[in-house]
Protein backbone atom coordinates (compact mmCIF):
# COMPACT_ATOMS: atom_id res chain seq x y z
CA UNK A 1 0.00 0.00 0.00
CA UNK A 2 1.31 3.30 -1.23
CA UNK A 3 2.46 5.36 1.78
CA UNK A 4 3.72 8.14 0.53
CA UNK A 5 2.60 11.66 -1.11
CA UNK A 6 3.20 11.16 -4.80
CA UNK A 7 0.67 8.28 -4.96
CA UNK A 8 -2.36 10.84 -4.70
CA UNK A 9 -1.49 12.43 -7.48
CA UNK A 10 -4.37 13.25 -9.71
CA UNK A 11 -6.51 13.32 -6.39
CA UNK A 12 -9.91 14.92 -6.96
CA UNK A 13 -12.45 16.48 -4.74
CA UNK A 14 -14.42 13.43 -3.84
CA UNK A 15 -17.77 15.87 -5.10
CA UNK A 16 -16.44 15.61 -8.60
CA UNK A 17 -15.93 11.79 -8.26
CA UNK A 18 -19.35 11.75 -7.23
CA UNK A 19 -20.69 13.44 -10.20
CA UNK A 20 -18.33 11.89 -13.36
CA UNK A 21 -18.08 8.32 -11.42
CA UNK A 22 -14.76 7.96 -12.02
CA UNK A 23 -11.52 9.59 -10.44
CA UNK A 24 -9.32 8.90 -7.09
CA UNK A 25 -11.12 10.22 -4.25
CA UNK A 26 -9.43 10.45 -0.76
CA UNK A 27 -10.76 11.82 3.13
CA UNK A 28 -12.34 10.06 5.86
CA UNK A 29 -14.31 6.90 5.51
CA UNK A 30 -16.66 6.46 7.94
CA UNK A 31 -20.50 4.84 8.99
CA UNK A 32 -23.51 6.66 9.03
CA UNK A 33 -27.36 5.73 8.31
CA UNK A 34 -26.57 2.17 7.43
CA UNK A 35 -23.68 2.96 4.77
CA UNK A 36 -20.18 3.93 4.26
CA UNK A 37 -18.99 6.89 3.10
CA UNK A 38 -15.97 8.94 2.03
CA UNK A 39 -15.99 12.65 2.83
CA UNK A 40 -14.15 15.52 2.03
CA UNK A 41 -14.56 19.27 2.30
CA UNK A 42 -16.61 19.06 -1.61
CA UNK A 43 -18.91 16.47 -0.21
CA UNK A 44 -19.16 12.50 0.12
CA UNK A 45 -19.60 9.65 -2.03
CA UNK A 46 -21.10 6.26 -1.12
CA UNK A 47 -18.47 3.53 -0.17
CA UNK A 48 -19.53 0.09 -1.98
CA UNK A 49 -18.70 -3.28 0.01
CA UNK A 50 -15.97 -4.16 -2.45
CA UNK A 51 -13.65 -1.15 -1.13
CA UNK A 52 -14.20 -2.11 2.72
CA UNK A 53 -12.95 -5.84 2.57
CA UNK A 54 -10.41 -6.58 6.02
CA UNK A 55 -11.41 -3.26 7.63
CA UNK A 56 -13.46 -3.07 10.64
CA UNK A 57 -16.97 -1.38 9.51
CA UNK A 58 -17.30 0.44 12.85
CA UNK A 59 -13.97 2.74 12.76
CA UNK A 60 -13.20 5.51 10.81
CA UNK A 61 -10.45 5.26 8.28
CA UNK A 62 -7.95 8.20 6.30
CA UNK A 63 -9.07 6.56 3.45
CA UNK A 64 -8.45 7.08 -0.78
CA UNK A 65 -10.68 5.09 -3.18
CA UNK A 66 -9.98 4.88 -7.07
CA UNK A 67 -13.26 5.28 -8.50
CA UNK A 68 -12.92 3.42 -12.20
CA UNK A 69 -15.48 1.83 -14.59
CA UNK A 70 -17.94 0.82 -12.64
CA UNK A 71 -15.77 -0.58 -9.57
CA UNK A 72 -13.65 0.83 -6.88
CA UNK A 73 -10.22 0.08 -5.69
CA UNK A 74 -9.10 0.86 -2.03
CA UNK A 75 -5.33 2.65 -2.62
CA UNK A 76 -5.31 3.25 1.31
CA UNK A 77 -6.60 3.08 4.27
CA UNK A 78 -5.53 4.40 7.90
CA UNK A 79 -7.76 3.07 10.73
CA UNK A 80 -8.50 6.46 12.95
CA UNK A 81 -8.31 6.84 16.89
CA UNK A 82 -11.65 8.60 16.77
CA UNK A 83 -11.03 10.96 19.73
CA UNK A 84 -13.85 13.41 21.25
CA UNK A 85 -12.93 16.18 19.04
CA UNK A 86 -12.90 14.05 15.84
CA UNK A 87 -16.34 12.28 16.66
CA UNK A 88 -18.04 15.73 17.49
CA UNK A 89 -16.14 17.49 14.68
CA UNK A 90 -17.61 14.46 12.34
CA UNK A 91 -20.60 14.50 13.22
CA UNK A 92 -21.32 18.58 13.52
CA UNK A 93 -19.44 18.09 9.69
CA UNK A 94 -22.13 19.28 7.45
CA UNK A 95 -22.97 21.94 10.21
CA UNK A 96 -19.45 23.79 10.48
CA UNK A 97 -19.53 23.71 6.49
CA UNK A 98 -22.52 25.69 6.46
CA UNK A 99 -21.28 28.22 8.59
CA UNK A 100 -18.79 28.78 6.92
CA UNK A 101 -20.24 29.25 4.20
CA UNK A 102 -22.74 31.69 5.38
CA UNK A 103 -19.32 33.90 6.28
CA UNK A 104 -18.61 33.51 1.96
CA UNK A 105 -21.70 34.19 1.59
CA UNK A 106 -21.77 37.93 3.85
CA UNK A 107 -18.09 38.71 2.51
CA UNK A 108 -19.68 38.28 -1.25
CA UNK A 109 -22.48 40.30 -0.51
CA UNK A 110 -20.40 43.27 0.99
CA UNK A 111 -17.86 43.20 -2.15
CA UNK A 112 -20.45 42.90 -4.48
CA UNK A 113 -21.87 45.87 -3.46
CA UNK A 114 -18.88 48.00 -3.60
CA UNK A 115 -17.44 47.74 -0.06
CA UNK A 116 -13.81 47.53 1.02
CA UNK A 117 -12.77 44.57 3.17
CA UNK A 118 -10.40 46.28 5.87
CA UNK A 119 -8.47 44.55 8.72
CA UNK A 120 -7.92 46.46 11.57
CA UNK A 121 -5.62 46.10 14.64
CA UNK A 122 -6.94 43.50 17.23
CA UNK A 123 -4.29 45.03 20.29
CA UNK A 124 -5.29 48.27 21.00
CA UNK A 125 -4.86 51.22 23.29
CA UNK A 126 -8.13 51.85 23.98
CA UNK A 127 -10.39 48.85 23.48
CA UNK A 128 -13.53 50.01 23.92
CA UNK A 129 -15.48 53.46 25.76
CA UNK A 130 -18.67 51.86 26.94
CA UNK A 131 -18.67 51.77 31.02
CA UNK A 132 -19.89 48.48 31.20
CA UNK A 133 -17.51 46.64 28.30
CA UNK A 134 -13.82 45.06 29.81
CA UNK A 135 -11.17 43.87 28.04
CA UNK A 136 -8.01 41.52 28.22
CA UNK A 137 -4.80 43.03 29.13
CA UNK A 138 -1.94 42.14 26.91
CA UNK A 139 1.51 43.53 27.75
CA UNK A 140 0.55 47.30 27.37
CA UNK A 141 -2.55 47.33 25.04
CA UNK A 142 -5.29 45.44 25.47
CA UNK A 143 -7.61 43.09 22.98
CA UNK A 144 -10.09 45.14 21.01
CA UNK A 145 -13.87 44.56 22.32
CA UNK A 146 -14.90 46.12 18.39
CA UNK A 147 -13.12 47.41 15.56
CA UNK A 148 -15.21 50.49 15.78
CA UNK A 149 -12.81 53.30 16.04
CA UNK A 150 -9.95 52.13 13.96
CA UNK A 151 -12.69 51.82 10.99
CA UNK A 152 -14.06 54.98 11.97
CA UNK A 153 -10.25 56.63 11.80
CA UNK A 154 -10.37 55.00 8.34
CA UNK A 155 -13.58 56.50 7.06
CA UNK A 156 -12.39 60.15 8.11
CA UNK A 157 -9.50 59.45 5.72
CA UNK A 158 -11.59 58.77 2.82
CA UNK A 159 -12.55 54.80 2.70
CA UNK A 160 -15.74 55.45 2.41
CA UNK A 161 -17.60 52.03 2.26
CA UNK A 162 -15.89 49.64 4.48
CA UNK A 163 -16.64 46.38 5.83
CA UNK A 164 -14.46 43.79 8.33
CA UNK A 165 -15.23 40.53 9.88
CA UNK A 166 -13.15 39.50 12.90
CA UNK A 167 -12.65 38.36 16.50
CA UNK A 168 -13.39 40.60 19.39
CA UNK A 169 -13.16 39.89 22.73
CA UNK A 170 -15.22 40.67 25.84
CA UNK A 171 -14.09 40.01 29.46
CA UNK A 172 -16.60 38.01 31.56
CA UNK A 173 -18.83 37.40 29.33
CA UNK A 174 -19.62 33.88 29.16
CA UNK A 175 -23.26 32.47 28.68
CA UNK A 176 -25.41 30.85 25.54
CA UNK A 177 -25.46 34.29 23.76
CA UNK A 178 -22.00 35.39 25.03
CA UNK A 179 -18.08 34.43 24.42
CA UNK A 180 -15.66 35.98 26.15
CA UNK A 181 -14.14 35.73 22.01
CA UNK A 182 -16.65 36.11 19.21
CA UNK A 183 -16.83 37.22 15.37
CA UNK A 184 -18.12 40.74 14.82
CA UNK A 185 -19.06 42.17 11.51
CA UNK A 186 -19.18 45.72 11.18
CA UNK A 187 -19.95 48.10 8.22
CA UNK A 188 -19.93 51.53 7.77
CA UNK A 189 -21.53 54.04 4.75
CA UNK A 190 -20.82 57.34 4.66
CA UNK A 191 -23.14 59.92 3.85
CA UNK A 192 -25.77 57.40 4.81
CA UNK A 193 -27.94 56.75 7.97
CA UNK A 194 -30.14 53.92 9.87
CA UNK A 195 -32.24 54.16 7.03
CA UNK A 196 -29.68 52.47 4.99
CA UNK A 197 -28.56 50.20 7.26
CA UNK A 198 -32.27 48.67 7.88
CA UNK A 199 -32.19 48.67 3.68
CA UNK A 200 -28.42 46.47 3.46
CA UNK A 201 -29.95 44.17 6.70
CA UNK A 202 -32.98 43.20 4.34
CA UNK A 203 -31.17 42.46 1.66
CA UNK A 204 -28.42 40.90 3.35
CA UNK A 205 -31.13 38.71 5.47
CA UNK A 206 -32.48 38.24 1.87
CA UNK A 207 -29.53 36.76 0.18
CA UNK A 208 -28.74 34.51 3.52
CA UNK A 209 -31.74 33.22 3.49
CA UNK A 210 -31.92 30.08 1.54
CA UNK A 211 -28.77 28.94 3.74
CA UNK A 212 -31.07 29.11 6.44
CA UNK A 213 -33.22 26.41 8.06
CA UNK A 214 -36.38 28.74 7.95
CA UNK A 215 -36.19 30.59 5.15
CA UNK A 216 -39.23 32.15 5.21
CA UNK A 217 -38.87 33.86 8.61
CA UNK A 218 -35.42 36.07 6.46
CA UNK A 219 -37.13 37.13 3.75
CA UNK A 220 -40.46 38.93 6.20
CA UNK A 221 -41.45 42.10 5.94
CA UNK A 222 -39.25 43.81 9.05
CA UNK A 223 -41.13 45.30 12.43
CA UNK A 224 -39.98 48.13 12.88
CA UNK A 225 -40.44 49.71 16.30
CA UNK A 226 -39.26 52.46 18.75
CA UNK A 227 -38.15 51.59 22.50
CA UNK A 228 -40.54 54.49 23.65
CA UNK A 229 -43.63 52.49 21.64
CA UNK A 230 -42.21 49.32 22.94
CA UNK A 231 -42.84 50.04 26.14
CA UNK A 232 -46.08 51.97 25.84
CA UNK A 233 -48.03 49.38 23.43
CA UNK A 234 -46.84 45.88 25.43
CA UNK A 235 -46.87 46.99 28.66
CA UNK A 236 -47.99 50.72 29.26
CA UNK A 237 -44.81 52.11 30.52
CA UNK A 238 -44.11 55.67 29.60
CA UNK A 239 -40.55 56.67 29.09
CA UNK A 240 -41.23 60.22 28.20
CA UNK A 241 -39.23 61.21 31.87
CA UNK A 242 -35.87 60.05 32.24
CA UNK A 243 -36.02 61.36 35.73
CA UNK A 244 -38.74 59.83 37.19
CA UNK A 245 -37.85 55.96 37.48
CA UNK A 246 -41.60 55.46 39.18
CA UNK A 247 -43.46 54.56 36.09
CA UNK A 248 -40.43 51.37 35.76
CA UNK A 249 -41.09 50.40 39.14
CA UNK A 250 -44.85 49.93 38.79
CA UNK A 251 -44.09 47.63 36.26
CA UNK A 252 -41.45 45.66 37.57
CA UNK A 253 -43.88 45.40 40.90
CA UNK A 254 -46.56 44.22 38.79
CA UNK A 255 -45.10 41.58 37.45
CA UNK A 256 -43.21 40.62 40.52
CA UNK A 257 -39.95 41.24 39.40
CA UNK A 258 -37.19 41.97 41.85
CA UNK A 259 -35.53 45.57 42.41
CA UNK A 260 -33.29 47.60 44.53
CA UNK A 261 -34.13 50.64 45.91
CA UNK A 262 -30.54 52.07 44.84
CA UNK A 263 -31.33 50.90 41.28
CA UNK A 264 -30.98 53.43 38.20
CA UNK A 265 -33.52 54.60 35.83
CA UNK A 266 -31.29 52.62 33.45
CA UNK A 267 -30.61 49.75 35.10
CA UNK A 268 -34.81 49.35 36.09
CA UNK A 269 -34.92 49.79 32.10
CA UNK A 270 -32.71 46.33 31.14
CA UNK A 271 -35.14 44.57 34.12
CA UNK A 272 -38.10 45.66 32.27
CA UNK A 273 -36.29 45.09 28.87
CA UNK A 274 -35.13 42.13 29.54
CA UNK A 275 -37.73 39.99 31.62
CA UNK A 276 -40.82 41.22 29.49
CA UNK A 277 -39.81 42.33 26.22
CA UNK A 278 -36.23 40.29 24.86
CA UNK A 279 -37.89 36.89 24.13
CA UNK A 280 -40.54 38.05 22.62
CA UNK A 281 -38.85 40.06 20.02
CA UNK A 282 -38.41 39.18 16.07
CA UNK A 283 -40.31 36.52 17.26
CA UNK A 284 -42.36 35.99 13.90
CA UNK A 285 -40.21 38.42 11.93
CA UNK A 286 -36.90 40.32 12.28
CA UNK A 287 -37.28 43.27 14.18
CA UNK A 288 -35.66 46.40 14.25
CA UNK A 289 -35.82 48.54 17.52
CA UNK A 290 -34.96 51.89 17.23
CA UNK A 291 -34.24 55.03 18.91
CA UNK A 292 -32.86 54.27 22.39
CA UNK A 293 -32.77 56.39 25.43
CA UNK A 294 -30.33 59.20 25.30
CA UNK A 295 -28.26 57.79 27.99
CA UNK A 296 -27.54 54.75 26.18
CA UNK A 297 -26.68 56.49 23.27
CA UNK A 298 -22.66 55.36 23.47
CA UNK A 299 -21.11 56.64 19.87
CA UNK A 300 -24.30 57.77 18.33
CA UNK A 301 -26.07 60.55 17.60
CA UNK A 302 -28.47 62.22 20.04
CA UNK A 303 -32.20 63.10 18.72
CA UNK A 304 -33.69 66.59 18.77
CA UNK A 305 -35.49 66.56 22.36
CA UNK A 306 -39.09 66.89 21.48
CA UNK A 307 -41.76 67.19 23.82
CA UNK A 308 -43.72 63.82 25.04
CA UNK A 309 -40.67 62.26 23.43
CA UNK A 310 -38.25 60.16 25.04
CA UNK A 311 -35.23 61.67 24.70
CA UNK A 312 -33.51 59.34 21.96
CA UNK A 313 -30.54 59.13 20.14
CA UNK A 314 -30.09 57.32 16.24
CA UNK A 315 -29.67 53.84 17.26
CA UNK A 316 -31.37 50.93 16.41
CA UNK A 317 -30.52 47.16 16.63
CA UNK A 318 -31.73 44.18 15.37
CA UNK A 319 -33.89 41.31 16.79
CA UNK A 320 -34.28 37.97 15.50
CA UNK A 321 -36.08 35.09 17.43
CA UNK A 322 -35.40 36.96 20.70
CA UNK A 323 -31.60 37.11 20.55
CA UNK A 324 -29.99 40.69 20.08
CA UNK A 325 -28.28 40.55 16.55
CA UNK A 326 -26.72 43.92 15.60
CA UNK A 327 -26.44 47.46 16.74
CA UNK A 328 -26.77 49.98 14.73
CA UNK A 329 -25.54 54.30 15.34
CA UNK A 330 -25.59 57.09 13.25
CA UNK A 331 -22.49 58.22 14.07
CA UNK A 332 -21.47 60.87 16.32
CA UNK A 333 -19.46 63.13 14.63
CA UNK A 334 -18.64 66.16 16.50
CA UNK A 335 -15.21 65.75 18.27
CA UNK A 336 -15.81 67.66 21.20
CA UNK A 337 -19.06 65.92 22.42
CA UNK A 338 -17.10 62.52 21.67
CA UNK A 339 -14.58 63.71 24.05
CA UNK A 340 -17.18 64.91 26.36
CA UNK A 341 -19.02 61.22 26.61
CA UNK A 342 -15.25 59.42 26.74
CA UNK A 343 -15.03 61.41 29.82
CA UNK A 344 -17.66 60.82 31.46
CA UNK A 345 -17.50 56.92 30.30
CA UNK A 346 -13.83 56.71 32.28
CA UNK A 347 -15.51 58.82 35.42
CA UNK A 348 -18.41 56.05 35.72
CA UNK A 349 -16.04 53.29 35.17
CA UNK A 350 -13.44 54.05 37.90
CA UNK A 351 -16.70 54.82 40.20
CA UNK A 352 -17.39 51.05 39.19
CA UNK A 353 -13.64 50.23 40.13
CA UNK A 354 -12.94 49.49 36.62
CA UNK A 355 -9.92 50.20 34.30
CA UNK A 356 -10.76 53.54 32.76
CA UNK A 357 -9.34 53.15 29.48
CA UNK A 358 -7.43 56.11 27.99
CA UNK A 359 -9.01 58.10 25.41
CA UNK A 360 -7.97 56.89 21.74
CA UNK A 361 -6.32 60.49 20.61
CA UNK A 362 -5.84 58.71 17.13
CA UNK A 363 -9.81 58.80 17.19
CA UNK A 364 -10.06 62.49 18.46
CA UNK A 365 -8.12 63.57 16.02
CA UNK A 366 -9.71 62.00 12.64
CA UNK A 367 -12.82 63.43 13.95
CA UNK A 368 -11.38 66.41 14.61
CA UNK A 369 -10.04 66.70 10.79
CA UNK A 370 -13.76 65.32 9.90
CA UNK A 371 -15.82 62.76 9.50
CA UNK A 372 -19.15 63.25 7.28
CA UNK A 373 -22.07 62.09 8.49
CA UNK A 374 -21.82 58.28 8.48
CA UNK A 375 -23.87 54.96 9.75
CA UNK A 376 -22.21 51.69 10.99
CA UNK A 377 -23.00 48.56 12.70
CA UNK A 378 -21.29 45.84 14.46
CA UNK A 379 -23.30 42.30 13.81
CA UNK A 380 -22.50 39.58 15.70
CA UNK A 381 -22.41 37.10 13.30
CA UNK A 382 -22.06 33.67 15.80
CA UNK A 383 -25.75 34.86 16.70
CA UNK A 384 -27.29 35.48 13.27
CA UNK A 385 -25.27 32.08 12.35
CA UNK A 386 -27.04 29.90 14.99
CA UNK A 387 -29.80 31.41 14.41
CA UNK A 388 -30.06 31.01 11.00
CA UNK A 389 -28.88 27.10 11.30
CA UNK A 390 -31.14 26.84 14.24
CA UNK A 391 -28.50 26.24 16.89
CA UNK A 392 -29.79 26.83 20.20
CA UNK A 393 -26.92 29.19 21.64
CA UNK A 394 -23.00 29.38 20.58
CA UNK A 395 -21.90 26.21 22.16
CA UNK A 396 -23.90 24.08 19.96
CA UNK A 397 -22.91 26.30 17.45
CA UNK A 398 -19.46 26.74 17.26
CA UNK A 399 -16.46 23.99 16.29
CA UNK A 400 -14.95 24.13 19.82
CA UNK A 401 -16.24 24.55 23.19
CA UNK A 402 -15.26 27.99 25.59
CA UNK A 403 -11.61 26.98 27.81
CA UNK A 404 -12.89 26.73 31.15
CA UNK B 1 -21.48 35.71 50.29
CA UNK B 2 -21.46 34.81 46.73
CA UNK B 3 -21.21 36.69 43.78
CA UNK B 4 -23.14 36.16 40.43
CA UNK B 5 -19.57 35.35 38.49
CA UNK B 6 -19.97 32.12 40.67
CA UNK B 7 -23.38 31.20 39.96
CA UNK B 8 -23.56 27.66 38.64
CA UNK B 9 -26.31 25.12 38.40
CA UNK B 10 -26.68 23.08 41.23
CA UNK B 11 -25.62 25.82 43.64
CA UNK B 12 -27.70 26.57 46.55
CA UNK B 13 -28.27 30.30 48.12
CA UNK B 14 -30.55 31.81 50.32
CA UNK B 15 -32.93 34.23 49.05
CA UNK B 16 -35.68 35.69 51.01
CA UNK B 17 -35.37 33.06 54.34
CA UNK B 18 -35.63 30.22 51.67
CA UNK B 19 -32.82 27.88 50.20
CA UNK B 20 -32.70 27.67 46.36
CA UNK B 21 -31.02 25.48 44.21
CA UNK B 22 -30.08 27.22 40.91
CA UNK B 23 -31.41 24.98 38.28
CA UNK B 24 -30.20 27.53 35.04
CA UNK B 25 -28.19 29.99 34.81
CA UNK B 26 -27.35 32.88 31.74
CA UNK B 27 -25.11 35.41 31.30
CA UNK B 28 -26.90 38.67 29.81
CA UNK B 29 -25.54 41.93 28.53
CA UNK B 30 -28.35 44.03 26.48
CA UNK B 31 -26.78 46.63 23.71
CA UNK B 32 -24.94 49.19 25.75
CA UNK B 33 -26.28 48.50 28.92
CA UNK B 34 -24.34 46.70 32.47
CA UNK B 35 -24.46 42.43 32.72
CA UNK B 36 -27.19 40.53 34.11
CA UNK B 37 -27.34 37.17 35.29
CA UNK B 38 -30.96 35.24 34.70
CA UNK B 39 -31.57 32.56 36.95
CA UNK B 40 -34.21 29.65 37.32
CA UNK B 41 -34.09 28.96 40.76
CA UNK B 42 -36.25 25.87 43.04
CA UNK B 43 -37.23 26.49 46.24
CA UNK B 44 -36.25 23.62 47.78
CA UNK B 45 -38.89 23.59 50.24
CA UNK B 46 -41.73 24.59 48.26
CA UNK B 47 -40.45 23.08 44.94
CA UNK B 48 -42.04 25.94 43.27
CA UNK B 49 -39.34 27.11 40.34
CA UNK B 50 -39.31 30.97 40.02
CA UNK B 51 -36.80 33.27 37.76
CA UNK B 52 -34.96 36.15 38.48
CA UNK B 53 -32.08 38.69 37.49
CA UNK B 54 -29.64 39.53 38.95
CA UNK B 55 -27.17 42.38 38.03
CA UNK B 56 -23.68 41.48 37.56
CA UNK B 57 -21.35 41.51 40.89
CA UNK B 58 -24.34 41.29 42.75
CA UNK B 59 -23.88 38.70 45.88
CA UNK B 60 -25.98 36.49 47.29
CA UNK B 61 -25.97 34.46 50.15
CA UNK B 62 -24.83 30.44 49.86
CA UNK B 63 -27.40 28.23 51.84
CA UNK B 64 -25.59 25.60 53.94
CA UNK B 65 -27.97 22.91 53.28
CA UNK B 66 -26.84 19.52 54.85
CA UNK B 67 -27.45 16.33 53.50
CA UNK B 68 -27.43 13.44 55.77
CA UNK B 69 -28.02 9.44 54.69
CA UNK B 70 -31.26 7.78 56.55
CA UNK B 71 -33.17 5.13 56.59
CA UNK B 72 -36.67 4.51 55.73
CA UNK B 73 -38.17 2.76 58.62
CA UNK B 74 -41.83 2.68 58.96
CA UNK B 75 -44.62 4.38 58.44
CA UNK B 76 -47.78 5.33 60.96
CA UNK B 77 -50.75 7.14 60.66
CA UNK B 78 -49.16 9.62 57.70
CA UNK B 79 -46.19 10.12 59.56
CA UNK B 80 -42.94 8.28 57.98
CA UNK B 81 -39.92 7.81 60.69
CA UNK B 82 -36.47 7.55 59.34
CA UNK B 83 -33.31 7.27 60.90
CA UNK B 84 -29.77 8.85 60.49
CA UNK B 85 -27.33 6.30 59.34
CA UNK B 86 -24.47 7.37 61.54
CA UNK B 87 -26.02 9.09 64.84
CA UNK B 88 -29.16 6.50 64.63
CA UNK B 89 -31.04 9.22 65.49
CA UNK B 90 -34.67 9.10 64.28
CA UNK B 91 -36.83 11.45 62.91
CA UNK B 92 -41.33 11.54 61.48
CA UNK B 93 -41.65 13.41 58.04
CA UNK B 94 -44.64 14.03 56.81
CA UNK B 95 -46.67 13.15 53.44
CA UNK B 96 -46.66 16.63 52.25
CA UNK B 97 -42.46 16.91 52.42
CA UNK B 98 -41.90 13.41 50.72
CA UNK B 99 -44.30 13.84 47.74
CA UNK B 100 -44.16 11.22 45.23
CA UNK B 101 -41.27 9.74 47.18
CA UNK B 102 -43.94 7.72 49.24
CA UNK B 103 -44.33 6.06 46.46
CA UNK B 104 -40.94 4.12 46.70
CA UNK B 105 -40.44 3.63 50.59
CA UNK B 106 -39.95 0.46 51.68
CA UNK B 107 -38.19 -0.87 55.05
CA UNK B 108 -34.57 -0.19 54.93
CA UNK B 109 -34.87 1.99 51.71
CA UNK B 110 -31.53 4.86 51.90
CA UNK B 111 -33.07 8.08 51.30
CA UNK B 112 -30.97 11.37 51.30
CA UNK B 113 -32.73 13.95 53.65
CA UNK B 114 -31.46 17.85 53.44
CA UNK B 115 -31.73 19.94 56.34
CA UNK B 116 -31.76 23.65 56.05
CA UNK B 117 -31.21 25.56 59.62
CA UNK B 118 -31.60 21.69 61.10
CA UNK B 119 -34.99 21.44 59.69
CA UNK B 120 -35.47 18.75 56.94
CA UNK B 121 -36.79 20.26 53.81
CA UNK B 122 -36.14 17.38 51.28
CA UNK B 123 -36.17 13.77 50.94
CA UNK B 124 -34.40 11.90 47.68
CA UNK B 125 -34.68 8.12 47.03
CA UNK B 126 -32.05 6.75 44.66
CA UNK B 127 -33.11 7.09 41.16
CA UNK B 128 -33.93 2.63 40.45
CA UNK B 129 -36.16 1.53 43.07
CA UNK B 130 -37.07 -2.71 43.18
CA UNK B 131 -40.62 -3.70 44.50
CA UNK B 132 -42.35 -6.61 44.26
CA UNK B 133 -45.52 -6.86 42.28
CA UNK B 134 -48.42 -7.51 44.74
CA UNK B 135 -51.63 -7.48 42.79
CA UNK B 136 -52.21 -7.87 38.84
CA UNK B 137 -53.58 -10.07 36.12
CA UNK B 138 -51.92 -13.51 35.67
CA UNK B 139 -49.26 -13.06 33.04
CA UNK B 140 -49.70 -13.90 29.24
CA UNK B 141 -46.59 -16.50 28.84
CA UNK B 142 -44.34 -15.88 25.67
CA UNK B 143 -45.80 -11.93 25.50
CA UNK B 144 -42.84 -10.19 25.65
CA UNK B 145 -43.62 -7.13 24.37
CA UNK B 146 -43.36 -4.27 26.72
CA UNK B 147 -45.27 -1.53 25.11
CA UNK B 148 -48.45 -3.34 25.83
CA UNK B 149 -49.08 -2.41 29.07
CA UNK B 150 -51.49 -3.57 32.52
CA UNK B 151 -52.39 -2.47 35.66
CA UNK B 152 -50.38 -3.11 38.75
CA UNK B 153 -49.77 -2.65 42.33
CA UNK B 154 -46.18 -3.40 43.84
CA UNK B 155 -45.48 -3.52 48.03
CA UNK B 156 -45.85 0.25 48.48
CA UNK B 157 -49.70 0.38 47.06
CA UNK B 158 -48.12 1.94 44.05
CA UNK B 159 -49.78 1.97 41.26
CA UNK B 160 -48.30 1.60 37.46
CA UNK B 161 -48.45 0.50 34.32
CA UNK B 162 -46.67 -2.85 33.81
CA UNK B 163 -45.91 -5.16 30.89
CA UNK B 164 -48.20 -8.00 30.02
CA UNK B 165 -45.78 -10.78 31.18
CA UNK B 166 -45.61 -10.12 34.34
CA UNK B 167 -47.28 -11.96 37.16
CA UNK B 168 -48.01 -11.26 41.03
CA UNK B 169 -44.89 -11.55 43.19
CA UNK B 170 -42.36 -10.96 40.34
CA UNK B 171 -40.05 -8.23 41.26
CA UNK B 172 -39.52 -5.05 38.94
CA UNK B 173 -37.33 -1.89 38.71
CA UNK B 174 -39.03 1.40 38.58
CA UNK B 175 -37.14 4.37 37.89
CA UNK B 176 -38.04 6.93 40.49
CA UNK B 177 -37.86 10.01 38.58
CA UNK B 178 -41.02 9.81 36.48
CA UNK B 179 -42.33 6.65 38.42
CA UNK B 180 -42.42 4.19 35.27
CA UNK B 181 -41.62 0.81 35.14
CA UNK B 182 -38.18 -0.03 34.03
CA UNK B 183 -37.47 -3.92 33.73
CA UNK B 184 -37.67 -7.43 35.64
CA UNK B 185 -35.38 -7.98 38.07
CA UNK B 186 -34.75 -10.75 41.01
CA UNK B 187 -35.64 -10.49 44.03
CA UNK B 188 -32.86 -8.20 45.93
CA UNK B 189 -31.12 -10.00 48.43
CA UNK B 190 -32.31 -9.58 52.27
CA UNK B 191 -35.39 -8.75 51.15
Amino acid sequence: MPGHIGAFRGRAPVESVRATGRGLAAGVLFYEDGRHWLRDVSGKIEAPAEALAGLDPRRPYWAALRFEAGRVERVYAEAITASSEFTRLQRDFERHQARWAVHQRIRGFFLERGFLEADTPVRVPCPSMEPHLDSFATDGLYLRTSPELHLKRLLAAGFDKLFEIGPCFRAGERGSQHREEFLLLEWYRTFADLDALIDDLRHLLKILAPMAADPAYLQRPFEIVTVQELFAHRLGVSLTDQSDPEPLRACLRRHKIDFAPEDDWDTLYFRVFLNLIEADLGGARPTIVRDYPASQAALAKKGAVEPGRMPYCHRFELYLRGVEIANAFYELTDPVEQRARFEADRRLRRQLGKTAYAVDEGFIAALESGLPPSAGIALGLDRLVAVMLGADGLDALLPFPAEP
Amino acid sequence: MLSTDQFRKKLKVVLDGDPYVMIDVDFVRPGKGQGFVRTKLKNMISGAVTERTFKSNETVQPASVQDHEMQFLYENGGDYTFMNNQTYDQIELGADLLGDTVNYLYDGLNCTVSFFNDLPISCEVPNFVELEVTDCEPGIKGNSATNTMKPAVVSTGYRLNVPLFLNQNEWIRIDTRNGQYVERCKRPEGR
